[in-house]
């Protein structure tokens, strides 16, 4: 009979209620606290072999979830891009709408919230789902919001998509847009309280 | 495990130890605080739903989703652009949903041992609107088959052109393909 190759093992000290928790866990899925640990330790050195960083991973969990709460769909951005650019030249008006509308329903969900901070809830939210649009900054006064967006990659037609989306979320805010300048890639906006 | 003031020792194999050690000295940790962090991180993964094992899987699919480009968009915009902004232009609509999996394929081909599997797992766990995703491999044929009760006739067109597209760039041919509202049904040959 083969003989049973012995692992060598180490041993190291944990806090006691992280691996409380964890027994607790390797419990539920059948498996030992040795198995477990050594699983969750293998994943820790596969994802900094991916240069990933497991709490970006345990993130980018939430956010899916987050993303799939308040309506939205992942896909290829170049092919949003591509199917804004079909709409918006068929049809303007209707394309803008249905961006405007967008933004109305995603800042509702935040207005008639339970948040302590609508606005910054809804900030935080939008920043993570455009986690493709590498400057965007909005800033609330005490009267008004300003708005930055700088994304080179976006196409004039989704500038203005987007624009309207922003827009629509603003006055579900109770914000009325003051001033605008756009440019392929780029929206600042003003906007003050109604 | 041994326990002593609130801190517990804890058996673990020795090159895991050794390749932990490297990478908590590369971030400046010591060892016990990137254990301690490791698993208050696999605490919280499990809060929502994930095992060490799915995790894995999931963070090599995300991580392959941001460098290939990935975006949300609501998912109503989505809709109207996938019906009547772009009735008119269906052919144009459906290419480039084809091309756009095309070149998703092929990312996947080239970076994941069994691209068929991870194409798979990219679905699940972003096509939130797909209750079922179903790939059958056997030798030569792959059997895929999607179910939602959300899609539209036309966005069930174009996902079904996504997936050809990605299967195609992944080096399948198609053999079969049925789409009905909600469902995609495709089989692949090498």
């Amino acid at each position: 009979m083969e003989k049973k190759r012995k692992v060598r093992r180490k041993s190291f000290a944990a806090r006691e209620d992280l691996l409380d928790g964890m027994n607790e866990i390797a419990k539920q899925g059948g498996l030992s606290l040795y198995r477990f640990l050594n699983e969750v330790l293998e994943l820790t050195l596969r994802a900094n072999e991916l240069g990933v960083n497991l709490g970006n991973l345990v993130d980018s969990r939430e956010l899916l979830k987050d993303a799939m709460e308040c309506g939205f769909t992942l896909g290829l951005e170049s092919l949003w891009y591509e199917m804004a650019e079909l709409a918006y030249a068929k049809e303007k008006n209707k394309a803008l709408r249905s961006w405007f509308d967008a933004g109305v329903w995603f800042a509702k969900r935040y207005v008639s919230g339970e948040s302590a901070d609508p606005f910054e809830a809804f900030k935080k939210d939008l920043k993570e789902f455009t986690w493709n649009v590498p400057d965007l900054e909005l800033n609330e006064g005490a009267e008004t919001v300003s708005v930055r967006v700088v994304s080179p990659r976006f196409t004039e037609a989704y500038t203005f998509l987007f624009l309207s989306f922003l827009e629509g979320a603003l006055e579900t805010f109770g914000y009325k847009i003051d001033s605008k300048e756009i440019s392929r890639g780029i929206i600042r906006l003003e906007a003050v309280r109604n | 495990m041994s326990r002593k003031k609130g801190r517990s020792l804890v058996y673990v194999p020795d090159d895991i130890v050794e390749e932990a050690k490297m990478v908590s000295k590369g971030r400046g940790e010591s060892l016990n605080l990137f254990v301690s962090n490791v698993l208050r991180l696999a605490l919280r993964a499990n809060s929502l739903g994930y095992s060490p094992g799915t995790a894995a899987e999931f963070l090599e699919i995300m991580q392959a989703q941001r460098n290939l480009g990935g975006a949300f968009i609501p998912a109503d915009v989505l809709t109207y652009l996938n019906g009547k902004a772009c009735e008119a232009e269906a052919e144009q609509l459906e290419k480039k949903w084809y091309e756009s999996g095309k070149w998703h394929g092929k990312y996947l081909n080239e970076k994941f041992e069994d691209p068929v599997e991870a194409f798979k797992k990219f679905l699940e766990a972003t096509r939130w609107d797909l209750n079922e995703v179903l790939v059958k491999q056997n030798e030569n044929t792959i059997k895929f088959r999607c179910i939602s009760t959300l899609l539209t006739g036309k966005a069930t067109e174009l996902l079904a052109k996504f997936i050809e597209g990605a299967m195609h760039g992944i080096g399948y041919q198609t053999d079969k393909s049925d789409t009905l509202k909600g469902m995609v049904l495709l089989d692949f040959k090498r």
